[in-house]
């Protein structure tokens, strides 16, 4: 009986140990690691827009200040409702991330998406929020179009927990740099975006401008980003659509 | 002295925690299609098992030994989840490129099996000892594994192309099989020279 109390005992003086030492480092970091994490998304609005906040080798630079100014100066954003509506009161800055990436539970209900105007031409540029689930992980990051909402500018991913070396290939530039100039919407109609297994020109002979090469080793990851990119973009349709007719596109 | 050279050397080549022990496979194969994420790997998986090691140690004549593996466990994931969250809040982007592996970490047999094999027998300083070492051991396989299967599968060596641009690739080397083979082969190599080892002694 000693014995066993003696277990128990020691079972749980570790455990508070163990849980007071988390719990005391969870609360002093918490701030900071929310503050990293905004900062990261903003990071990733403005490069999925082309602003050249990293240069070719991945190095940032912008600093966090720059960013911010930037931010505030330039970018509109706007938050829509699961219908495409707008919602007046919310403000994307405050956004938690529940609300835009959903919970096993319950599906994503806010979807911001931020304006940015070239001062010269005042053409504007579209990223909206994109995220869904890969094979491990939700992946999460933007989709930056053009003034006629037609063409792609650019994707970004600020977090996913994929394998490194395969679907965590979505993060390199090989991957993403073949989204600029392909086309979600033509002629009239959404396209059905593909990000095909193997090569383009396997599937499309002739090219197609509404494709990507999947990333080898990872057809569950290429799959998911292609099931919720087309899936986030018919929830923003309504708005894209209001936008075209406001820029006088086709 | 010399037992400490041997604490620390022993693991790098005789008893190399994956060719002779074969532990930590799982994340052998993970993370060595790019020598740089192996690279991280392997300082992160050190730090851990230093720190797991000592916490161990000093802990040893207080365990009671029925529950000493579920112990074990707990200290290693606190102690890795402490790194994850510290370096979430100071180090954003290198947190971003680790998080797959500092989880990999708490579940590496290697951990574990030192704080089972060593800390539980051994003062402190010698548990460190035996963490730099097996650090070490598995970090010259991950580097090595990583190297080839690199250099064949992409052609390029942390990031530098090496091979030149119309080296076509091999897509078995990106995939984790081929680390299979890569480390089946290691094994292979080392028990053939340690058996003609034992038996010229």
């Amino acid at each position: 009986m000693r014995e066993e109390l003696k277990i128990v005992g020691f079972a749980a003086i570790v455990c508070i140990i163990c849980s007071l030492l988390l719990s005391a480092a969870y609360s002093q970091l918490v701030d900071q690691q929310v503050r990293n994490v905004k900062l990261d998304q903003k990071y990733n609005v403005l490069k999925a827009l082309g602003v050249p906040v990293i240069n070719e080798k991945g190095k940032k630079v912008m600093t966090p200040d720059e960013v911010e100014q930037f931010f505030s100066a330039h970018i509109e954003a706007t938050v829509l409702d699961m219908n495409g509506n707008i919602l007046p009161d919310a403000k994307a800055d405050e956004l938690t991330d529940a609300q835009i990436a959903g919970l096993s539970n319950k599906p994503k209900d806010h979807f911001p998406i931020y304006a940015l105007t070239d001062p010269e031409t005042g053409d504007r540029r579209y990223a909206i929020h994109i995220s869904g689930k890969g094979l491990w992980s939700t992946l999460k990051g933007y989709l930056a179009l053009d003034n006629c909402l037609q063409s792609v500018v650019g994707i970004t991913f600020y977090e996913h927990k994929e394998t490194p070396g395969l679907g965590g290939e979505v993060d390199k530039p090989w991957f993403q740099d073949q989204f600029p100039e392909k086309l979600v919407y033509a002629n009239g109609n959404y396209n059905n975006f593909r990000v095909v297994k193997g090569k383009v020109v396997d599937v499309y002979p002739k090219g197609a401008d509404h494709a990507v090469d999947g990333i080898p080793g990872a057809t569950m990851t290429s799959k998911g980003l292609q099931r919720f990119m087309n899936g986030d973009i018919a929830t923003y349709r309504p708005y894209l659509d209001q936008l075209r007719a406001e820029a006088g596109c086709e | 002295m010399a037992k400490a050279k041997t604490i620390i050397l022993d693991p790098l080549s005789d008893d190399n925690p994956i060719t002779y022990q074969v532990l930590g496979v799982c994340s052998a194969l993970a993370v060595t299609v790019q020598v740089q994420t192996a690279f991280v790997m392997c300082i992160a998986l050190t730090l851990v098992l230093a720190g797991s090691n000592l916490v161990i140690s000093l802990m040893r004549n207080m365990i009671p030994s029925r529950i000493r593996m579920i112990v074990e466990l707990s200290v290693i994931a606190t102690l890795v989840i402490l790194v994850d969250q510290v370096l979430k809040a100071t180090a954003y982007d290198v947190s971003k490129q680790l998080s797959v592996f500092v989880g990999l970490i708490i579940t590496n047999c290697i951990v574990m099996g030192r704080a089972e094999a060593f800390a539980m027998q051994n003062n402190a300083r010698d548990s460190i000892l035996d963490a730099v070492g097996n650090g070490g051991g598995y970090s010259i396989i991950l580097i090595l594994v990583a190297t080839l299967r690199e250099i064949i599968g992409s052609g390029t060596w942390y990031g530098f192309r090496v091979l030149p641009a119309s080296y076509p690739g091999n897509g078995l080397m990106v995939l984790a099989p081929s680390a299979f083979l890569i480390i089946g082969l290691m094994i292979w190599a080392q028990r053939t020279w340690m058996t003609k080892k034992f038996e010229e002694d």
